[in-house]
């Protein structure tokens, strides 16, 4: 009986995921916000921990991550006010599985699909959807939504101590933000398609090698917006209270919204930073 | 129950919650029975992975470095409240690759959840009796990597031989003075890798044997890197390396894996038939 229950259980959460998405529609004076972060390099608990935390102080935000890529849909995404991403191309490093003891991992699905890519330019540009593009998106290997981005990627060189060493202080996001640092991080780059409408959030100085890229930038793409936020190889980067305050900031600004102060700094107490 | 009620992730009051929270709050005993030893099979357990060591990457290794063996199952378990003695009661190694406290994300039977609740501790009593148990009276392998020195249960670094040290930053780690005369490391050269911690250990008992040494390049640190022992019936095999991936990428480091699983549980050592570079 148990295993036909959760036999019954990975069923219904494999077989459909638009169906199943269709369970998570927005409801009244809801913010819905949905997450697609982690793989082979980036460790998914932390970036969830840390986007939790940074929203968790708006109580009518729902945050939603996508543990297997098939879950992000067009359903999904249909009522969705804020998509962040951190995911390059290709497949989720490992196959998702309802099982708790996992003997065998099934093949793993396939992030930045044809359908992916149409759902988000078209709720994007279309609907007004916010889209906070993280870290690697960058390299997500579909040319639509690094031109929703506004950017020719540019790869990292070796992880270092990065200096955060400009923040534009005529924009909302970064006003007030003053220069930081943090231990190690990958610092890729990126060229505008269009610098004419986009913004530089701020810059950072890779400490070992010296280069110097812009690491943040934010424009508006038809009826929505997007923020670039490059940082986040390790968790270093999100327990800097700036960064957190940058990250809050970028996602009411991409959803239009005030943007009230960061209620939630944590200053990190065990000395990584 | 009402423990394992409180962690489950994202429970909604709907069908497919009931019965998923079903499974989640009773099956870890039917389980583990279902992960029972097949005839002729190795049986492997492994639980790995936390907020500072991206438990994908690790299971990905794993998965790979081992799977030269056909008849070897290798069992990750996602949430520690599936872990427990029957799991391991024919297991014939224990990988561990955790340092003490609760999970930080609970498991999920779910592929998206809109909330995040904290998961079970693994070193409860229960499972350092179980885990002490089969290693010293059944002989099980065990082979405690990177941070289970900090799993700060007493037993279990006796178990291991060891006295913890911490690491310091981040930074490059040379490998060096690779013991030649111990199947795990023998042939195997220095070699280094591009970021890691350099945990340390005091080695305690007059029977460890010290497998590799490191050098942190900045500090300067010097360490024991790799040690096994036996332990009543039982062998272990302690590896620090694995905050980052970049060990797990180092044919080496791929080989002295390979090689510690074969040691640990008694069976030939021969080096890894494919130790390739990278992922």
């Amino acid at each position: 009986m148990l295993k036909t229950g959760f036999a019954a259980a990975a069923a219904a959460t494999i077989a459909s995921p638009n169906a199943y998405a269709a369970q998570f529609a927005k409801q009244p004076g809801e913010t819905k916000i949905v997450c697609v972060m982690g793989d082979y390099w980036h460790n998914p608990v932390w970036q969830e921990q840390h986007v939790r935390g940074i929203f968790s102080s708006n109580r009518d935000w729902k945050v939603y991550f996508v543990l297997a890529s098939r879950y992000l849909t067009a359903e999904l995404l249909s009522d969705t006010d804020l998509l962040i991403t951190t995911r390059y191309g290709g497949g989720d490093a490992l196959g998702w599985t309802p099982e708790p003891i996992v003997c065998e991992r099934p093949r793993s699905d396939i992030i930045w699909t044809d359908e992916h890519v149409e759902a988000v330019c078209d709720n994007v540009r279309n609907r007004g959807m916010g889209f906070l593009a993280a870290h690697c998106t960058l390299f997500c290997g579909r040319e639509e939504i690094e031109d929703l981005m506004g950017i020719e990627p540019q790869l990292h060189q070796e992880m270092q101590p990065m200096a955060y060493n400009y923040f534009n202080q005529d924009h909302p996001i970064t006003r007030g933000i003053e220069p930081y640092y943090v231990t190690l991080d990958d610092q890729f780059g990126v060229d505008f398609k269009y610098p004419s409408r986009t913004t530089i959030l701020f810059t950072t100085q890779a400490v070992h090698d010296k280069r110097e890229m812009v690491s943040g930038w934010c424009l508006e793409q038809g009826n929505g917006r997007v923020v670039g936020l490059l940082p986040g190889d390790h968790n270093f980067a999100y327990r800097v209270a700036e960064f957190q305050e940058i990250f809050w900031r970028a996602a009411h600004w991409a959803m239009k919204r005030d943007i009230p102060p960061y209620p939630n700094a944590v200053k990190d107490k065990k000395g990584f930073n | 129950m009402k423990l394992l009620r409180k962690r489950k992730r994202a429970v909604y009051k709907t069908g497919l919650a009931a019965a998923a929270g079903l499974v989640s709050g009773v099956s870890g005993a039917n389980a583990a029975v279902e992960a029972g030893k097949k005839p002729g099979e190795t049986k492997i357990v492994a639980v790995m992975g936390d907020y500072w060591h991206n438990g994908v990457a690790q299971e990905y290794h794993i998965r790979s470095i081992l799977s030269p063996e056909k008849n070897w199952r290798i069992i990750f378990v996602r949430g520690p409240e599936f872990f427990n003695p029957a799991l391991i009661s024919d297991a014939d190694l224990l990988i561990t690759a955790r340092y003490d406290g609760n999970d930080l994300m609970g498991y999920s039977v779910r592929g998206l959840v809109d909330t995040m609740e904290e998961g079970a501790p693994f070193w409860t009593d229960e499972n350092v009796k179980a885990i002490i148990d089969n290693v010293r009276n059944r002989g099980m392998g065990f082979m405690p990597l990177h941070c289970t020195l900090f799993c700060g249960i007493r037993d279990i670094t006796e178990l291991m031989g060891i006295e913890p040290i911490m690491h310091r930053e981040v930074q490059p780690i040379w490998f060096y003075n690779v013991n030649q005369d111990h199947p795990i490391t023998k042939g195997i050269g220095k070699f280094w890798i591009g970021l890691d911690e350099q945990f340390a250990v005091v080695i305690k008992s007059e029977s460890t044997t010290s497998l590799f040494n490191t050098q942190a390049m900045h500090d300067k640190r010097t360490a024991v890197g790799g040690w096994c022992l036996e332990n009543g019936k039982g062998r272990i095999v302690g590896l620090l390396p694995g905050h980052t991936q970049d060990p797990y990428q180092k044919p080496e480091y791929k080989d002295i894996l390979w090689r510690a699983a074969h040691w640990a549980m008694r069976k030939d050592v021969t080096p890894h038939p494919n130790p390739k570079k990278g992922y």
